[in-house]
This record gives structure tokens, C-alpha cells and sequence, in this order.
């Protein structure tokens, strides 16, 4: 990761995380994308709002994705802080399979904001304790267990 | 020298210049032709080993032999391919609006989506169930027309970008061939000029 301060972007990778991401779920395989958002996106994008900085996540140099992945990852971020928020601050970009980059934006981010209108609550991995993340809530960012799985509850 | 024999001579350069000018012309455009032709074979060629190669992994997919991991892969990097053969057909005016990288994008996002995909992530491979087996093969199909369609574009097309190459040549002798007439013209002037001069001088001196 780092930090263009000229335009106020904060840069990561998925490559940093993982070469080979994975399916869905943690319990469907290693580096999920329940696992990159939980690990990692919600708090990059937390911490890039609070700086008043845009986040860029870069999708090259991996083996490549199943879409359920990024739809995961990507989707949960659309939950947790509203299309509207994440529309305006993320950038997301792929010289190698730039078809990602249209079918987030185009699809995976309405279903999305959808699914948090209705209040679908996205699904945890059972067994699988998440630490508290950030949701965008009554005007404010605010970080706790939002959903627990099974055994937590 | 008399002026006989320099029109002769003029008429000896304009010869040799004109057909220096027809040989260069002929196997200039033969030159783009045969490049133009080996062009298009090259990118049908390419195209139809990605062909078999679609064929042979939606072969082993269907039937249950490929792992998560390696459909994941072989996506990514067949798309890539793909995608660089399109654009440069493309950038070549060879194929307009293709749309093979769309629907390969389709295949994969549907793929890579399904269930089967997910609760066999770790599995050495991938048995899918026959509604998603069914839903693989029209998207496979579409694609096929695709390719087709693409290959058959590459050999048709005319007024792509190598044609346009040889029109171009074409205007260039064309703009080159009058300037080349007008050097011989003022040469000839000249030397019909001096010849005068040169008849004059000696006549002048007999006087």
C-alpha cells in the first residue's frame, strides 16, 4: 500500500493479500473474499474515508478471480457504507481483466445496495469469528460486530 | 552532340525512369499484398487455436475433469490472449465491433459465479450439475458464433486498414509521378535550350 498525497489516494493491491484468491465464503477455501473484506477492505476504505482520500484498489498481477470473490468483497463494502460513499470513493482498476472493473460497477454494486435496502444481511461463515468492522450507520462510521455467525450468537 | 540525339537521349532516361517507376510500383503493392495476406492468415490462425483450445478445457469442464483452480487460471489467461488478438485485429481494421472478449467475459463470470464452483474450491475437480452444464453450452455456442464470425470478417473485409496502405501508395506515385514528369520536362527544356544555344554560337562563328 501506499499513499499519493497530490491526489489524495490511498493505493493497495489484492496482490499484497493474496497471488491466488479464492472462492466465496472461508469455509469454501483459502483467501475468500469474506476473508479480503474482513481482512482487509473494510479497513482500507474505513481509513482512506477518514483521511479524506479516495481508495484505489488495484486487481493485477494475481492468478486470477472467480467473480463470486469480488462480488463478495466488493458487495459487502456496498452493504456495510452505501453505494453512494463507495461510488465516490473507490476506484478500482485492472489493466489485465478490466471486465471486472465494468461488472463491479455495473452489477455487483446495484445488486448490492439492493440487498442493504432490504436489509438482507450478508452471509458469515459459520465458526468464524469477524473482529468488529465498520459500518456507515445514523450519519457516522461505526465499528462492531454487525452480524454474528452461528456460534457467536 | 546534336539535337537529334539528345531527344534521343531524353527519350532513352524517360524509358529507363518509367519503368524503374512500374517495377518499384508493382512490387511495392505485390510486397503489401503478400504482407496483407500473411496478416490476415496469422490472426485467423490465432483465432482458431484459441478455438481448439476453448473446445478442449470446455471438454474437460463439462465432463468433470478441471479443478477451481485451474478454470480460475485458465480464464485469466486465455483472456488475455484474447483480448490481445481482438484489439490488434481490431486496431488493424481487420474485425469492427467483435465481440468474442464479451462473451468470453460472460462464460467466465457465470463459471466462476455457480455454486459448484465454490463448494468444490478445493476438490481435485469440479462436477457440475446438468442445468449449469446446459447453461455452459448455449454460452459456449454464442461465443463459437463469435469466433466465427470474427474469422469470417478477417477474410472479407476490404476496405480495412492494409487496403487503405495500398491506396495510400498508390496517391503517393500518383503525387510522385507528376512531380517526376515535371523534372523531366524542365531537363529537357534545358538541355533543348542549350543545344539552341550551343547551334547558335557555332552559326555565329561561321558567320
Amino acid at each position: 500500500m501506499y499513499y499519493s498525497m497530490e491526489n489524495q489516494i490511498v493505493k493497495i493491491r489484492i496482490l499484497d493479500y493474496t497471488e491466488d484468491p479464492g472462492p466465496r465464503y472461508i469455509r469454501q477455501g483459502a483467501d475468500s473474499g469474506e476473508d479480503y473484506y474482513h481482512k482487509v477492505l473494510n479497513r482500507e476504505f474505513h481509513d482512506a474515508l477518514a483521511q479524506s482520500s479516495k481508495l484505489c484498489v488495484d486487481l493485477d498481477g494475481t492468478s486470477g478471480y472467480m467473480s463470486s470473490f469480488l462480488d463478495e468483497a466488493f458487495g459487502n463494502l456496498v452493504y456495510d457504507f452505501t453505494l453512494d460513499i463507495v461510488k465516490k470513493n473507490i476506484q478500482i482498476v485492472s489493466e489485465e481483466e478490466p471486465e471486472w472493473v465494468d461488472m463491479l460497477t455495473n452489477e455487483t454494486y446495484n445488486e448490492w445496495e439492493q440487498r442493504r435496502r432490504e436489509r438482507r444481511e450478508p452471509v458469515m461463515t459459520k465458526d468464524q469469528d469477524h473482529e468488529a468492522w465498520y459500518r456507515y450507520e445514523g450519519g457516522e462510521y461505526v465499528s462492531k460486530v454487525w452480524v454474528k455467525s452461528k456460534n457467536q450468537q | 552532340m546534336n539535337t537529334d540525339e539528345w531527344a534521343n537521349v531524353i527519350a532513352l532516361i524517360e524509358i529507363v525512369v518509367t519503368a524503374g517507376l512500374g517495377i518499384w510500383l508493382a512490387t511495392a503493392v505485390q510486397r503489401r499484398m503478400d504482407q496483407g495476406q500473411a496478416i490476415r492468415q496469422y490472426f485467423t490462425d490465432e483465432i482458431k487455436d484459441i478455438n481448439v483450445a476453448y473446445r478442449e478445457f470446455l471438454l474437460s469442464v463439462m465432463s468433470g475433469k478441471s479443478s477451481a483452480k485451474y478454470i480460475k487460471d485458465w480464464f485469466k489467461h486465455n483472456g488475455i490472449r484474447l483480448k490481445d488478438i481482438e484489439n490488434r485485429a481490431n486496431d488493424l481494421g481487420l474485425i469492427t465491433d467483435a465481440k468474442m472478449v464479451a462473451r468470453h467475459c460472460k462464460l467466465q463470470q457465470y463459471i466462476t459465479s455457480t455454486d459448484e464452483m465454490q463448494q468444490m474450491y478445493n476438490d481435485d475437480a469440479v462436477k457440475f450439475q446438468p442445468k449449469v452444464k446446459y447453461k455452459i453450452n448455449q454460452l459456449q455456442a454464442t461465443l463459437q458464433q463469435h469466433i466465427t464470425k470474427a474469422i469470417v470478417e478477417i477474410n472479407t473485409t476490404k476496405d480495412d486498414k492494409l487496403t487503405i496502405k495500398i491506396k495510400d501508395l498508390w496517391k503517393y506515385f500518383i503525387a510522385n509521378i507528376w512531380g517526376i514528369l515535371a523534372v523531366l520536362l524542365l531537363i529537357g527544356l534545358i538541355v533543348i535550350a542549350s543545344v539552341t544555344m550551343s547551334n547558335l554560337i557555332q552559326l555565329v562563328a561561321k558567320l
